[in-house]
Parts: C-alpha cells; sequence; structure tokens
C-alpha cells in the first residue's frame, strides 16, 4: 500500500450522504430568487447529516474502489519497470562510450533491440520490485528525501501487494489495483506505428488544454506510465521506444544519472520556457537498455509555493524479478 | 478513469454540461447539479476542515458555481472538479484551522475532524500512528501541494481533473503531487509523530497570515 493509498484511508469514515428535501428546497428557493442570502448557511445547511454516526473509526485494509486512481498515479511515479533481467536480454548490446555518444535514433534503436529479445509474460505474472525514490535539489541535495520501497504487481497491473507497518506490526497488504489509461487491456489496440501512437497518447484529457508542449509532455509521461507498470510483450516494448523517439523536442542523454546514482542514457523531454512544465528523463542502464529510472527536473521552481529552482523527482528501480506471487523476495 | 466512480444519473442522464447550459435560462435546474454533486464535495470538504466549517464552505461552494455557471465550459460534460476547485478556494479560508487539526491528530491520535462521526470517547484515541504520522507531514506541505494531493486522495480524482480543478498544467499538478508524496512518504518512517511535526512543520509555507 502505497502513501496515496494510506492518505485516503484517513478520515475515510467520514460519511457520504445524500442530500435531504430539505436542503435541496432551500438550495432551490435561494437560486430561484437570486437571492442567495435566502439560502441561511449554517441553518439549513447539512449539520442534520451529523446525525448519521458512520462506522467507529478504525484502521481497515478494505479499500475502497476509490484509491484505484491514486495508486496508478503513485506507480506512475515511483515504480519503474526492467522489462526483463532473463538471460539474453538486451545484454548483447553495446554500451556507449565518451567516444562515441548515442544519438537519440542509435538510443531507439538499441533500446528497441534489446528489447526484443525479452520473452512473452503472461498478465498474471507477479514482478518484484524495489523502488528508491528521490526529491531534492540536485542529486547531492543534503536535505533531499531518499526513501525505498518495494511492492508486488502482476503484469497487467491489476492485482498488487506491499507490506504496510499497523500498530508496530509489518502486514502484507494485498488488493485490486488499476485504474491506469490505457488499460493493459487497450493496450492491444494501440497503434502498431510509433508516430501514431504518439498522436493517441498526446490527446489532452479534457481541460488540460492543447498546446504542442502539453501534448508531446502527454505523450512522453503516458509512455513511461506504460513501462513503469506494465510487463509488455517485447512488440510493444520495444515500439514504444521507438515512438519516444519520434516525440517532438525529445533527445538523448548520455550521462544520466538514476536517483541511486547509477549511470545511464536516457530518452529526454526538456521543459519548454514558460510552459510550467518538468524535464522528464527516462533512464536506462546503458549496457542493457532496461529501464532503470525516471526522474523530473522542475527546473524554473515556483516561488509563490516556495519550490526552488532545480528541484527533482526522481525513481530508480534497485531490484527487480519476476516472482511466484505477492510477498515471495526474489 | 473508473466507471464506479460518479453516482449514477438518476435524474434524467443529462450531463452535468447540459444542465448547467439550460440553467442559464432556467436556474431551478441547477438544483440537479447540487443534488447530484453535494454530497460528495460536502465529504471531501469535512474532511478537510471539519464538519462545522463544511457546512459553509460546501453552501458557498454551491451558491459561487451557481453565480459563475455562465462562465463554466461545456466541454468538461463533468462539474465535479470544477466544484472540486471552488471547494479547494474556499477553503483556504480555514487553512489555520485546518493545520491545527492535522497537528492535533499527529500530537494526541486523536482526531477532532473524526469526533462527530465517533460515538465513544475511548475509540476517539484509536488513530494508527500511521495516520498521525501522515497529520503531521499534511500540516508541513507548502498549501498547493496539499491542495493537489488531497484531490486526488481525497476527492478521488484523476491528474487531469485536478489539473482542471486547480487550474494548473498537469505538469505543473503531477509535479506537486510528486512532491507531497515524498514528503507523506517519508512522513511513514518509523518514529514518533509529535517529533515529526516539531522537525517539519512551516506555516509560512502556506502563505497564512
Amino acid at each position: 500500500m502505497n502513501e496515496i493509498e494510506l492518505l485516503s484511508l484517513m478520515r475515510n469514515d467520514v460519511p457520504c450522504e445524500e442530500i435531504t428535501p430539505q436542503v435541496e428546497q432551500a438550495f432551490l428557493e435561494a437560486i430561484a430568487t437570486s437571492d442567495l442570502s435566502t439560502f441561511p448557511r449554517r441553518q439549513r445547511g447539512m449539520r442534520g447529516l451529523r446525525g448519521a454516526i458512520g462506522p467507529r473509526a478504525r484502521w481497515r485494509l478494505a479499500i475502497a474502489g476509490g484509491l484505484i486512481a491514486a495508486l496508478a498515479a503513485g506507480l506512475a511515479a515511483t515504480g519503474i519497470r526492467v522489462p526483463d533481467r532473463s538471460p539474453g536480454s538486451g545484454g548483447a548490446a553495446t554500451a556507449p562510450s565518451a567516444d562515441q555518444p548515442l544519438t537519440l535514433t542509435e538510443l531507439a534503436y538499441r533500446a528497441s533491440a534489446a528489447a526484443l529479445q525479452g520473452r512473452d509474460i503472461s498478465p498474471n505474472q507477479w514482478v518484484y520490485r524495489e523502488i528508491e525514490s528521490y526529491g531534492g535539489v540536485g542529486l547531492s541535495d543534503p536535505r533531499g528525501v531518499r526513501t525505498t520501497d518495494a511492492n508486488w504487481m502482476t503484469a497487467n497491473g491489476l492485482h498488487c501487494a506491499m507490506w504496510i507497518r499497523v500498530g508496530g506490526r509489518r502486514e502484507l497488504s494485498g488488493r485490486e489495483c488499476g485504474g491506469v489509461e490505457p488499460s493493459y487491456a487497450q493496450l492491444s489496440s494501440l497503434p502498431s506505428d510509433p508516430a501514431a501512437i504518439d498522436r493517441y497518447l498526446a490527446q489532452p484529457g479534457p481541460g488540460e488544454g492543447a498546446t504542442t508542449a502539453l501534448r508531446n509532455d502527454q505523450a512522453f509521461f503516458r509512455i513511461g506510465q506504460i513501462l513503469n507498470i506494465y510487463a509488455l510483450d517485447p512488440k510493444l516494448t520495444a515500439t514504444l521506444y521507438r515512438a519516444l523517439a519520434d516525440i517532438p523536442g525529445v533527445t538523448a542523454l548520455n550521462d544520466a544519472r538514476t536517483a541511486a546514482g547509477q549511470a545511464g542514457v536516457a530518452f529526454v523531454l526538456p521543459a519548454p520556457p514558460g510552459s510550467g512544465l518538468p524535464q522528464d528523463e527516462l533512464i536506462l542502464d546503458p549496457a542493457s537498455y532496461n529501464l532503470i529510472g525516471w526522474t523530473e527536473i522542475d527546473e524554473v521552481g515556483d516561488q509563490v509555493h516556495g519550490v526552488p529552482a532545480g528541484e527533482m523527482q526522481a525513481a530508480s528501480v534497485l531490484e527487480e524479478a519476476f516472482v511466484s506471487g505477492p510477498a515471495v523476495q526474489p | 478513469m473508473r466507471a464506479d466512480r460518479r453516482p449514477m444519473r438518476l435524474d434524467g442522464g443529462d450531463s452535468d454540461a447540459d444542465v448547467i447550459r439550460r440553467s442559464r435560462l432556467q436556474p431551478g435546474d441547477f438544483a440537479v447539479i447540487f443534488r447530484r454533486h453535494a454530497p460528495r464535495i460536502r465529504r471531501y470538504v469535512v474532511r478537510r476542515v471539519g464538519p462545522d466549517a463544511a457546512d459553509d464552505v460546501m453552501s458557498e461552494t454551491f451558491l459561487a458555481a451557481f453565480a459563475q455557471r455562465g462562465e463554466y465550459q461545456s466541454a468538461y460534460g463533468d462539474a465535479l472538479p470544477w466544484l472540486y476547485g471552488i471547494a479547494t478556494n474556499l477553503i483556504a479560508r480555514h487553512r489555520r484551522a485546518e493545520i491545527r487539526q492535522y497537528r492535533a491528530l499527529a500530537r494526541s491520535g486523536s482526531d477532532p475532524v473524526m469526533e462527530p462521526f465517533t460515538d465513544a470517547a475511548a475509540e476517539r484515541v484509536t488513530a494508527s500512528g500511521m495516520h498521525r504520522r501522515l497529520a503531521a507531514a499534511l500540516a508541513a506541505l507548502p498549501a498547493a501541494h496539499r491542495d493537489a494531493v488531497l484531490l486526488v486522495a481525497w476527492g478521488d480524482l484523476t491528474y487531469a481533473e485536478v489539473s482542471v480543478a486547480l487550474g494548473v498544467p498537469i505538469g505543473t499538478l503531477r509535479s506537486r503531487v510528486s512532491r507531497a508524496r515524498d514528503r507523506l512518504r517519508a512522513s511513514l518512517a518509523d518514529g514518533d509523530p509529535a517529533a515529526l511535526l516539531d522537525d517539519h512543520t512551516d506555516e509560512s509555507k502556506d502563505g497564512t497570515p
């Protein structure tokens, strides 16, 4: 269970009560007369609903369906997946050198080629991941916050589990998860052409606007999310790496570093000035081209809210392995 | 987006955008929006500021929404993010009280917000250590980060919807949630929640006077 899920349980016993006819009538009267003062707030509000006592506050492991999106969002930020660490999965590729840095095209080609050497994975295959997350200004910020989490998730992202601490005891919390867009089931209907995938994933949601910068960021983020969360078949993984390279503005970074300090090569989408978007980096192992990290850097910061320029949020894979079920250590 | 997240439309099935558009000529139709969403908005507000302030905030939210319905962008079929945004802005007036309640929970384990929903004094002091730690972290978060993460966790909105609710680019929103999550995650480490509160609380970050 991640921190968003745990937060969702806090004050979860506050009831969600329907509106009484009296309260609705009061509101109706107010708006009908366009005299908002006729809708006495405290007296005719919903105080009466407090009379309905909800279940007693207690720690519950049962999670409402409403937590699904939060979990998905959380994993998108922290869960970086290595496609396959089985022997031969990309290990034969040649690492870039200082003398011969990779171009974006070469990076996409090598990442795709490495992915194609992976094996097919059952949707119900359990994957264990240990992730180090970091937040701070630069990777050596003495005030930076560094944490390590471990979790288990099926390849299709629908089932997950993690250890939580309840009253001083450690308990395994398992649940249904999912809620990622696109869903695992929807992946099969993604276009086969990388550029078409970009166009599809770049579609903004309601209210997200449709600037070029946002569309590019959307496509980059969603591809990263798909690669992070799901254990994909080799062909789709390969296509997604090529799609990353097709996103306008994306470049190759040959001396990237994950949150844990691992050296890597990265697909980078710089933040256009004034866009309010972070710079995104998707970091691959320079030899195997497995995905090993994700970094977001707020280049500008936010003076209003005290966010320093250059603050980064990063995650790196410390360990990842296929296991037979939740709680099974590799 | 989860299909089960929205209440069923038992009131004619028109989208919120349709209802709001109609309410510009027939103000009474806006009651449909109130009926559909007031329970969820109030629950969210109660979780943030407690039942007493929630009555005011919830009512003001819908009155403000009614007054602003002419500006509602009909491209958004679902009005819930818009309403959450209004409610969140109104919650800002109660920020000090909100933070005090988080601190009280962190220090004592007793949650003043939950008292009306708990029927025995003995049950009140049952908040888990985990919730105490989370409360301490919430108290210490910058307001914008707290708004973002609580709309995800308690408002049950997607990132895109929170982006609409708060009127910020989704990249900015994602970054805020990510930062908030780091603080929350750090708070879950073993230790005394009250000590965590002392370490992290900085009310000036909220921009409150």
